[in-house]
């Protein structure tokens, strides 16, 4: 296995990442830093192979959040690997216009090429095969994803070639553009808040869960911290204009 | 041809195929940015803007064809809170993928458009949420809204005018709910995309808590001609109640699948004829789903007597959706198809409500075991009870997506669900037909042909 497989310690984001953090920051609103755990995590991903239990807990300090709104959208969401995968990810389209055109014919030649079951990686480390569902891309069925890039109107050779082309390309590491910052000086810092403003730090407003210890100043004022987290939701009233 | 050729009425698509049509510089060769121009310069009043829009009865092209201009009138009068714009390019739907043409080929008109909704509303902030696995369309709508930024027709005082807006591209992580309007408001917030229950409807208190309109990324870019042209001028195509053109994408075994812009109305025997050019060598045409995996199924007979429009569709027990175009042809085995869609809604469904959560597993389970023959006569009957049971009793409409194909596949194609329970096996050899191999044989139109790859 790559060094990919074994378990994160001492994470850091590179400085290309960092910038990227902090541009998006000024995208959402100032009490509302919840909203990054995506694209964070998404950003996560991509610089540290796959989202382990370190990553999360990584993520959940960045914004910073209690690690377990990180955790549930991690495991929610499919596109966030739980687990290592190989140096290219093969997800094969198995949905009903895929199989119309013969995606499980192109799975089960994958799984014949590569010696593994669909959900499995390769001893090497290089593959892993994934049955995915609709990518968007029906009218170029039968169709798979490897990493980031789509390879479309798949015929059994096409399949082969792809194949060789891959064991034959050197790593990718994440590219420039990936972790660009964007555009525009920000429209979440302008939008007017909800309730009164957060303290900085860690101290979020509600609870920490799992292994973290429980600050001592959350647990002294659970009422008050609870009502600032809906404060959007059921109280439109007390927004503030 | 008993219509007019496809180039009179390309809206969307109004660009050539092959070209760099996601620049600015194209964008702006094809008048590109001059209506937002005008409108801003005192053109329009938004309350007009939002008129002609109700005027126009654009229809939202997400799939559930609610009149988008309605829709933006839902927003609270003399609201002292910012409204925001969500723009839903979540495109899970099986079969689905025209939104992608308009982001990946034509990524200024969207902005545009998101320019001219933003004004109507009286927003100044737009999320365009993008499912994740979209990574190059997201390339080319950042690239595309940087341009925008760089060159004044996004940011501060646009155009002179007092108006400001700021759009910012949010990544989806591969989840279908997030698709549903209150699911993707959810996960804009960060959160899991759990739909909410309405009301307050999102118009009232959405994104942040804030009114936030949510909107297709077609519906978005449609506005953009009805801005330009007026109400009439959308309203020279299509039908009364389903006026406009509608982008329609096309998978399965048909000569030319692709992305189509085709006026609405139109008859889907000359669209597969024409547009399409036919089935595949030695196929023809068993089922048609017509808008998207979760819209009922029609047979051959009937799909030949279908308008691509809402109320043709409707009339004829299913819906027009998102104008995803299944094409299912001869020699394939439709409990394997509605197999395959309810291992999707398993899959997907967000386990937020008990019927949806249990429900969609019970179905799939079932279909699994009538599609390896082992399961009796009863079993079909107790397939499309717990359907029917799955019905509106949710808080979205996931599970009314896996249960519609589901009562609709037995009450069209029950012989086939018979014939599997009575020969205990599967009468298609619990396999799909081999299109691949009627491809790879070289037959005289090739579906990767560039020039029809997309005929958009």
């Amino acid at each position: 296995m790559t060094a990919r497989a074994t378990g994160h310690s001492a994470l850091e984001f590179s400085p290309a990442a960092k910038e990227r953090l902090e541009w998006l920051r000024s995208r959402y609103p100032e009490d509302h830093q919840r909203a990054l755990v995506l694209p964070v995590l998404s950003m996560a991903q991509r610089e540290f192979g796959w989202v382990s239990p370190e990553v999360v807990r990584f993520v959940a300090d960045q914004i910073p959040v209690p690690s377990m709104w990180v955790e549930e959208v991690a495991t929610f969401y499919t596109m966030y690997n739980k687990q290592p995968t190989g140096r290219w990810h093969l997800q094969v389209c198995h949905n009903v216009s895929c199989s119309l055109m013969g995606a499980e014919i192109v799975i089960e030649h994958l799984e014949g090429r590569l010696g593994i079951h669909a959900g499995q990686t390769t001893d090497d480390g290089e593959f892993t095969l994934t049955r995915a569902e609709c990518l968007g891309s029906c009218g170029t069925a039968p169709m798979l994803q490897v990493n980031d890039q789509y390879r479309e109107n798949l015929s059994l050779q096409a399949v082969d070639d792809l194949l060789e082309e891959l064991r034959d390309t050197p790593d990718q590491s994440p590219k420039d553009e990936d972790l660009a910052v964007g555009p525009g000086s920000g429209p979440g810092r302008e939008l007017p808040r909800h309730g009164r403003p957060l303290e900085s730090g860690r101290d979020v407003h509600v609870p920490h869960y799992g292994d973290e210890p429980i600050p001592d100043k959350v647990a002294a004022r659970p009422k008050e911290k609870a009502a600032v987290a809906t404060a959007g939701w059921f109280e439109p009233q007390g927004m503030a204009r | 041809m008993s219509y007019p050729i496809l180039d009179e009425f390309r809206v969307l698509t109004n660009f050539e195929r092959g070209t760099p049509s996601w620049t600015l510089d194209s964008y702006l060769s094809r008048f590109g940015y001059q209506t937002a121009r005008e409108v801003l310069a005192g053109g329009r009043t938004p309350e007009e803007l939002l008129e002609e829009v109700k005027a126009s009865g654009l229809r939202g092209r997400g799939g559930a064809g609610f009149p988008t201009g309605l829709k933006w009138s839902f927003l609270p009068e003399n609201n002292p809170n910012p409204v925001i714009l969500a723009v839903n390019a979540d495109e899970s739907e099986p079969g689905t993928f025209k939104d992608r043409v308009v982001l990946e080929e034509n990524p200024h008109l969207l902005i545009e458009g998101i320019l001219l909704t933003c004004y109507a509303i009286g927003s100044r902030t737009a999320y365009i949420y993008v499912r994740g696995e979209y990574v190059g369309a997201q390339k080319r709508l950042q690239a595309a809204i940087a341009e925008a930024y760089a060159a004044g027709h996004l940011g501060r005082k646009i155009y002179g005018s007092d108006f400001d807006c700021d759009v910012t591209v949010h990544s989806g992580a591969g989840a279908y709910i997030c698709g549903e309007e209150t699911g993707l408001i959810e996960s804009i917030e960060g959160k899991k995309g759990q739909p909410r229950i309405k009301p307050p409807f999102p118009a009232v208190q959405g994104v942040f808590g804030y009114p936030t309109i949510v909107n297709n990324v077609e519906s978005i870019a449609s506005v953009v001609y009805i801005a330009a042209e007026g109400a009439s001028g959308w309203r020279q195509w299509g039908t009364d109640r389903s006026p406009g053109t509608k982008l329609f994408s096309v998978s399965g075994p048909v000569v030319r699948p692709g992305v189509y812009e085709v006026p609405m109305g139109m008859p889907f025997a000359g669209f597969l004829e024409h547009h399409l050019g036919g089935m595949l060598p030695g196929v023809e045409l068993k089922a048609l789903i017509v808008g998207g995996s979760s819209v009922p199924v029609v047979n051959a007979e009937t799909a030949m007597k279908l308008q691509l429009d809402y109320e043709s569709c409707e009339q004829h027990g299913t819906l027009l959706g998102s104008g995803g175009v299944i094409i299912i042809g001869s020699g394939t085995c439709m409990v394997r198809t509605l197999m395959t869609m309810l291992r999707f809604y398993h899959h997907e469904s967000c386990g937020q409500c008990t019927p949806c959560r249990e429900g969609t597993g019970w179905i799939e389970r079932i279909v699994t075991r009538i599609e390896h023959g082992r399961a009796s006569r009863r079993d079909i009957d107790e397939l499309w009870r717990v359907a029917d049971m799955m019905e509106m009793r949710t808080i979205c409409t996931l599970a009314d997506a896996a249960a519609w194909p589901t009562k609709s596949f037995i009450d069209v194609f029950r012989d086939e669900f018979e014939a599997h329970v009575d020969q205990g096996c599967c009468p298609f050899g619990n396999r799909f037909p081999d299109h691949l191999k009627l491809r790879s044989g070289g037959a005289p139109q090739r579906r990767d042909d560039p020039e029809h790859a997309f005929i958009a």
